[in-house]
C-alpha cells in the first residue's frame, strides 16, 4: 500500500488570503452556474430542456450518494433501492389515490427515509464489501417485490403517472425540478458543512480515532444513510413524472452503479464532483447514443480513462491543472491525497472490530 | 416424490458446479488482491462466445468443444494478465472503490466489444457427442452432461484444495490472503503473485464460460446473470474460501433448483434472502474465520 | 455555504458548458431546411434483444433506399434516424422527444421491447406524430393506452395466444404451462386459457412454471413438466431464454415424450440450427419461408444480396411498417399527422406477408399469426416449418366490448 502524499505544496500557501480567495470565487462560481441553469432553458429547444431536467435531476442523486462514498466512506451498492422508492411512492400516491405530483413528492423522501433507516440498521454493523452486498443484496429484494407484485406496481410494466397540467409543460416541470434539486442541494452542503459532516469525514479518515474522541461510528453512518437515501427518494420522486411512469428498472443494481459512476467520474473528493459526474453522464450518454453504435463501450472507456489516469475525477483533474493540490474546506480530501488508504479500505475484519469495540466504550 | 427431489438436487448441483468454478476464481482474486473483479462475469462470458467462434472455425465436433478447454480459458486469462498488468497494477494503492469502478468499466467495454465482434445474434454450441444423451439415477433420465459438470467441479475444487494446503504456492496464497505484508516481508515477488493470480482467477472464469456455453444459449447478457450469483456465492462462503464457495455455490445451485419444486414465485429472491441472511447472521460468510 | 475551491467552480462551468453547447446545437439546427422527409427509429441496438434491433433496422433501411431510388416520397427523399434506447424506457422517452423537437422528424418507427414501446408511444401522442409498431405487442398499445397516431402491425400477445388455443384446443386435453415470468407472459397465459375453454371445454392445465427471464438453467422446470405429463406443453419462453430449455430439455427426452407449442422467432431457428428437434409447433410473426408470394421472393433475394443473411420476422415487419407509412403519406399527399393517420385508416397495404388492412378503433393491422411445426429443410441452413396454417387476425383479435373494458378500466 503506497502511502498518502504528506508533501503537499497547498499547506505552504497562507491559509487564510486562499481561503477567502477561494470563497469568494465559489460563491461567484454558484451564483453563475444557478443563472444558467435558470435562464438557459427559456432558449433552449424542448429536448434540451427534457435532458437538462434528467440532468438535474440525477445530480441530486449523485451527490445524496456521495454523502456516503466521498463524506463517510461507505461503497453503497444498492443506492437505486431508494431513488425507486422514491418514484413508486410518487407513480402510487398518483396511480391509487389520485394524489397529484406535487403533494406526493414530499412523501417520497419520507418513504425512502424509513427504508433506508431500516435497511440502514443492518447494513452499517457491515464494512466495506461486506457493506457494499449487503446494500445491494436488500435493494434487488425490493426490486424482486415491486417487479412481482403486479397487482400493486404494475409489475415490469410499470405504473404510470402524469404530472398535473400546470407541471405538464417540458419548462415548467423543468423549474419545478431545479427549484426543489436547489433546496435539496443545499440542504446536503449544509450537512456537509455541519458538525455532522465533519465528524462523517472524520469516520472516513479513521473510524478508530473518530470513535476514541467520542464519535457514535454506527450512528452516524445510520444517519448519513438515512439521509442519502431521503434525498435519493427525492430524486427519484421527480424522475417519475418526468417520465411518466415508474419502471423495476429504476430499482435494478444496475441503477445503483449510475451514481457510483457519475460520482467517480466527477470526483468523489469535492461537492461538486458528483454533479459534474451527473453532467456527463446524461449528456455525454444521450450524445453518444445519438451518434454511434456502441455506447457502453464509449462509457467504458471514459470511466477507464477517468479511473486510471485521474483519480480524482474531472474535478481532481481541473485542480491538479491548476496546481492547486489541497485539502478541501468541508473534511474532503484532494486529490492528490486520497483518504487515508487505511480508512476507506473494504479490508472488513479489521474495521468491524474496531467499530464494534469502540460501539462497547460509548 | 423422494427422488424427484433427489434427482432436482443433483440438477441442483450440476448448476451449482458451474457458479462455484466461476466463483472460486472470484474468491481467490478477492482473497489475495482484494480486488472485486466486476469483469469476472464478462470474461465468462468472452470465454463461452469464443467456444462458439472455435466450433464455427474447426467445424462444430467433439474436437471443438476439446479446443475450446483448452484455448478459451488461457486466452481470456492472457487477457486477465494485460487487465491486471496495465491496469489494476496502476491503481492498487488506492482505495477498493477504484479497483470496483475500473472493473465495471470493464464490463462495459467487453459487453459492447463482444457485440462489436459477434454481434448482437445469440448461438448455440453443441455438446460433446458421448454426452448428449442423458443416464439414468433413481429410476429417471439426467443429462450425461450435468453428470460430467458435477464430476469437474469436484475435480476443480479438489484439485485448487490441494493446491492451497499441499503446496509452497498454496501456503504462499494462503500467508496472502491473510496478510499480504507478511508474504512481502517473505521475499516473494508479491507483483508477479498477484498477476499470476488474477490469470489464473480469470481462468477459472474462462473454464465456466466453455462448461457453461453448450447448456444454454451463448447471448449478450450472460456476464450479468453469472456475476451477480459469483458474488453472492463468495460472500455466503467466506471472502477468500474455496470450500466457502464450494458451499455456497451448492446452497444456491440446489435451493434454487428445489426452491421452484417448493415455491416457484418466490424463487427469483432465494438468493437475495439468502445473502441478507448470512450477512446479517454471519457477516463473515459461512467459513469465514472471525477476525 | 462555505468555500468550494475554484476547481470546482471550473468544472461547474465545464458542466454549464455543455448546457450551453445544447443550446447552441438547438438554434444551429433551427436553421436547417426541412427538405427530406425525417423518419425517427427509436430502436433496442442495445441489450439482450440487440439482436431484433438490427434486423428491424436493416427491414426500415431497406425499405427506405427503394423509395428513394425510385424518387422518393412526395417527391422528397426519405432520411432514416435511429437512435439506440438501451431497452430502457426513459432513454425511448428522450431519444423520440429528441428526435421529434429537435430533429424535427415527421414519422416514426417503433422500438423493439414493449415497454420501450410504450414509452414511444407515450411521446408520439404528445407530440402528434404517427407511429407504427413492428415489434412490441402488449395488448396495452391497442387497447387501453390506444391514441389515434399509434398504428400497429403486430399480432399483440392477446391475438397470438388466442390464435395458438385455437391451434392447440381441438386437438390436445391436458396442458401445462411454460413462460418467463412476466407481465406479457401472464397476461398471455390468460388469454390463451380463456380461448381454450372455449374451443376445448374439456381442457385443462395440469402444470404451470414461471422461470425468471434470463434463467440460465431450465432442469427443474423440466423435471416438473416431466412429472406432470401433459399432452401439450405451451411455451412463452422466447429467444436465448426458448433456446436454452430445448437444448436443456433433450436429454430428458421431453420432445418425445410429450409435445411443445411455442413462440418462434428466425433468430432461434438459427441459432439452434441442427439442435432444434423436429416436430415443434411453433408460432412466427413473418415467416419468410412458409410464405410464397412474388413480394416476399423478391425481398428475401435483395435482402440476402445486402446483408447477406435470411431476413428474421423483424427484417420483414421493419420493412413492412416503413412502407405502410410511406404508403400513408402518399395517400395523404402530405406529412401532416392528422392525414396520415385518415390515409392509413383507409389504406390497403399489399404487404409481403398478404394483405394488410387496419381497423380504425385501435389500429390494429389485421396480421396473420403463423403456425406450423418444425422439420429439416433442404434449402435452408435451418429447420424451417411445415403446414403452416395461418390464422387471421379477425378469428382472434378482441372485440370492440373488450375494448371498451379495458379502456373504461384505465
Amino acid at each position: 500500500m503506497a502511502q498518502a502524499s504528506t508533501n503537499d505544496p497547498g499547506k505552504v500557501r497562507p491559509a487564510v488570503l486562499s481561503g477567502l480567495l477561494r470563497q469568494r470565487w465559489s460563491l461567484l462560481g454558484w451564483l453563475a452556474f444557478l443563472v444558467v441553469l435558470t435562464v438557459v432553458p427559456l432558449f433552449m429547444g424542448e429536448s434540451y430542456v427534457y435532458l437538462t431536467t434528467n440532468f438535474v435531476i440525477m445530480a441530486l442523486y449523485a451527490v445524496s450518494f456521495n454523502l456516503l462514498l466521498g463524506q463517510t466512506g461507505m461503497l453503497s451498492f444498492g443506492h437505486a433501492a431508494y431513488f425507486g422508492l422514491g418514484a413508486y411512492t410518487v407513480a402510487l400516491l398518483w396511480s391509487r389515490l389520485s394524489i397529484a405530483v406535487f403533494p406526493a413528492i414530499l412523501l417520497a423522501p419520507l418513504v425512502a427515509g424509513v427504508a433506508a433507516l431500516a435497511i440502514g440498521l443492518f447494513c452499517v454493523r457491515l464494512t466495506g464489501m461486506y457493506f457494499a452486498m449487503l446494500t445491494l443484496a436488500f435493494a434487488q429484494l425490493i426490486f424482486t417485490v415491486v417487479f412481482e407484485w403486479y397487482s400493486f406496481t404494475g409489475g415490469d410494466n410499470g405504473l404510470p403517472v402524469m404530472p398535473p397540467d400546470y407541471l405538464l409543460a417540458a419548462r415548467r416541470y423543468y423549474y419545478f425540478s431545479l427549484v426543489i434539486v436547489i433546496v435539496c442541494t443545499a440542504l446536503l452542503r449544509l450537512i456537509v458543512s455541519s458538525p455532522f459532516g465533519s465528524a462523517l469525514a472524520a469516520i472516513r479518515e479513521n473510524p478508530e480515532r473518530a470513535a476514541f474522541v467520542g464519535i457514535n461510528v454506527r450512528l452516524y453512518q445510520l444517519a448519513a444513510f438515512v439521509f442519502a437515501g431521503v434525498f435519493s427518494g427525492v430524486a427519484g420522486g421527480l424522475m417519475a413524472p418526468l417520465q411518466q411512469m415508474a419502471f423495476p428498472s429504476m430499482l435494478f443494481w444496475t441503477q445503483s452503479a449510475d451514481p457510483v459512476l457519475m460520482a467517480l467520474t466527477g470526483g468523489i473528493h469535492s461537492f461538486t464532483g458528483p454533479i459534474v459526474g451527473a453532467a456527463v453522464f446524461v449528456f455525454l450518454n444521450f450524445a453518444v447514443t445519438t451518434v454511434f453504435d456502441y455506447p457502453l463501450f464509449a462509457f467504458g472507456a471514459l470511466v477507464l480513462i477517468v479511473v486510471l489516469f485521474f483519480p480524482g475525477g474531472i474535478v481532481g483533474a481541473t485542480e491538479r491543472l491548476l496546481g492547486q493540490r489541497r485539502r478541501g474546506p468541508a473534511g474532503y480530501p484532494a486529490e492528490a491525497g486520497e483518504p487515508d488508504p487505511e480508512a476507506a479500505t473494504m479490508e472488513p475484519d479489521r474495521s468491524v472490530a474496531q467499530v464494534g469495540s469502540n460501539a462497547g466504550n460509548q | 416424490m423422494l427422488t424427484d427431489i433427489l434427482v432436482q438436487v443433483m440438477s441442483g448441483l450440476s448448476r451449482g458446479m458451474v457458479l462455484f468454478i466461476v466463483a472460486s476464481g472470484l474468491t481467490l482474486i478477492f482473497g489475495v488482491l482484494r480486488v472485486i473483479n466486476f469483469a469476472h462475469g464478462s470474461l465468462y462470458m468472452l470465454a463461452a462466445y469464443l467456444t462458439h467462434s472455435i466450433a464455427m472455425l474447426v467445424g462444430s465436433n467433439d474436437l471443438s468443444f476439446y479446443l475450446a478447454l483448452l484455448i478459451a480459458p488461457v486466452a481470456v486469462a492472457l487477457l486477465g494478465v494485460v487487465i491486471e498488468v496495465t491496469m489494476m497494477r496502476r491503481i492498487s494503492h488506492r482505495p477498493h472503490q477504484y479497483q470496483l469502478i475500473l472493473t465495471f468499466a470493464l464490463t462495459l467495454l467487453i459487453a459492447d466489444g463482444v457485440k462489436m465482434v459477434w454481434g448482437g445474434d445469440y448461438y448455440t454450441v453443441a455438446r460433446p457427442s458421448f454426452l448428449e444423451g442423458s443416464f439414468t439415477v433413481f429410476g429417471q433420465p439426467f443429462p450425461s452432461y450435468y453428470g460430467m459438470l458435477i464430476i469437474v467441479g469436484f475435480v476443480i475444487a479438489g484439485g485448487l484444495l490441494w493446491m492451497l494446503t499441499r503446496t509452497r504456492l498454496g501456503k504462499v496464497l494462503d500467508a496472502a490472503v491473510s496478510d499480504g505484508e507478511m508474504v512481502s516481508a517473505l521475499g516473494i515477488n508479491v507483483p508477479a503473485l498477484y498477476t499470476a493470480v488474477f490469470a489464473f482467477g480469470v481462468w477459472l472464469a474462462g473454464l465456466g464460460g466453455v462448461l457453461a456455453a453448450p447448456v444454454g444459449s451463448v447471448s449478450l447478457g450472460m456476464d450479468n446473470s453469472i456475476i451477480i450469483e459469483s458474488f453472492a456465492v463468495v460472500i455466503i462462503g467466506g471472502v477468500g474460501n474455496v470450500i466457502g464457495a464450494l458451499l455456497g455455490a451448492i446452497i444456491i445451485g440446489v435451493m434454487q433448483s428445489v426452491g421452484i419444486m417448493v415455491a416457484p414465485k418466490m424463487a427469483i429472491a432465494f438468493i437475495f434472502v439468502v445473502l441478507c441472511a448470512v450477512l446479517i447472521l454471519r457477516p463473515r460468510g459461512l467459513m469465514g474465520v472471525k477476525a | 455555504m462555505k468555500a468550494k475551491g475554484s476547481a470546482g467552480t471550473i468544472s461547474l462551468i465545464a458542466a454549464l458548458c455543455m448546457v450551453v453547447a445544447g443550446a447552441v446545437i438547438v438554434l444551429a439546427s433551427v436553421a436547417q431546411a426541412a427538405e427530406p422527409i425525417k423518419v425517427g427509429l427509436t430502436t433496442d441496438l442495445t441489450g439482450i434483444a440487440a439482436a431484433y434491433a438490427r434486423s428491424q433496422v436493416n427491414g426500415v433501411r431497406m425499405a427506405i433506399d427503394e423509395y428513394n431510388a425510385n424518387g422518393g416520397v412526395l417527391g422528397r427523399q426519405l432520411e432514416l434516424l435511429v437512435r439506440d434506447s438501451q431497452l430502457k424506457p426513459a432513454l425511448g422517452t428522450s431519444h423520440t422527444r429528441d428526435l421529434i423537437t429537435r430533429e424535427n422528424v415527421d414519422i416514426l418507427v417503433g422500438p423493439d421491447s414493449s415497454a420501450v414501446g410504450l414509452a414511444v408511444s407515450a411521446v408520439a401522442k404528445q407530440y402528434k406524430r404517427v407511429v407504427i409498431m413492428t415489434i412490441p405487442n402488449t395488448p396495452r398499445l391497442p387497447m387501453e393506452l390506444f391514441h389515434p397516431y399509434m398504428f400497429t402491425l403486430v399480432p399483440s400477445g392477446l391475438m397470438e395466444t388466442r390464435a395458438m388455443a385455437e391451434v392447440l384446443g381441438p386437438k390436445y386435453r391436458t396442458y401445462a404451462f411454460i413462460g418467463g415470468d412476466y407481465e406479457a407472459s401472464h397476461q398471455g397465459l390468460k388469454y390463451f386459457k380463456e380461448r381454450l375453454a372455449q374451443v376445448n371445454p374439456d381442457a385443462k392445465f395440469v402444470d404451470e412454471n414461471w422461470p425468471k427471464l434470463g434463467e440460465p438453467d431450465f432442469t427443474p422446470y423440466i423435471t416438473r413438466l416431466l412429472a406432470a405429463k401433459p399432452d401439450m406443453i405451451f411455451s412463452y419462453l422466447w429467444g436465448a431464454d426458448l433456446i436454452g430449455f430445448i437444448k436443456q430439455a433433450k436429454p430428458y427426452n421431453l420432445f418425445e415424450r410429450t409435445q411443445l407449442a411455442t413462440l418462434l422467432f428466425m433468430d432461434d431457428l438459427k441459432a439452434l440450427g441442427g439442435e432444434m428437434p423436429n416436430g415443434i409447433i411453433g408460432q412466427m410473426r413473418a415467416p419468410f419461408f412458409a410464405i410464397n408470394n412474388p413480394r416476399m421472393d423478391k425481398f428475401v433475394k435483395s435482402y440476402r444480396a445486402r446483408y447477406d443473411d435470411y431476413p428474421a420476422d423483424w427484417a420483414v415487419m421493419g420493412y413492412e411498417g416503413m412502407q405502410v407509412l410511406a404508403q400513408g403519406m402518399e395517400k395523404a399527399g402530405s406529412t401532416d399527422s392528422d392525414a396520415v393517420v385518415k390515409a392509413i385508416e383507409s389504406l390497403t397495404y399489399e404487404g409481403l406477408t398478404g394483405t394488410i388492412t387496419f381497423r380504425n378503433e385501435d389500429h390494429q393491422g389485421n396480421v396473420p399469426s403463423f403456425i406450423g411445426r418444425t422439420t429439416d429443410s433442404r434449402q435452408y441452413p435451418f429447420k424451417v416449418l411445415t403446414g403452416v396454417r395461418a390464422v387471421s387476425a379477425e378469428q382472434v383479435w378482441p372485440t370492440m366490448e373488450e375494448i371498451r373494458t379495458a379502456r373504461a378500466s384505465q
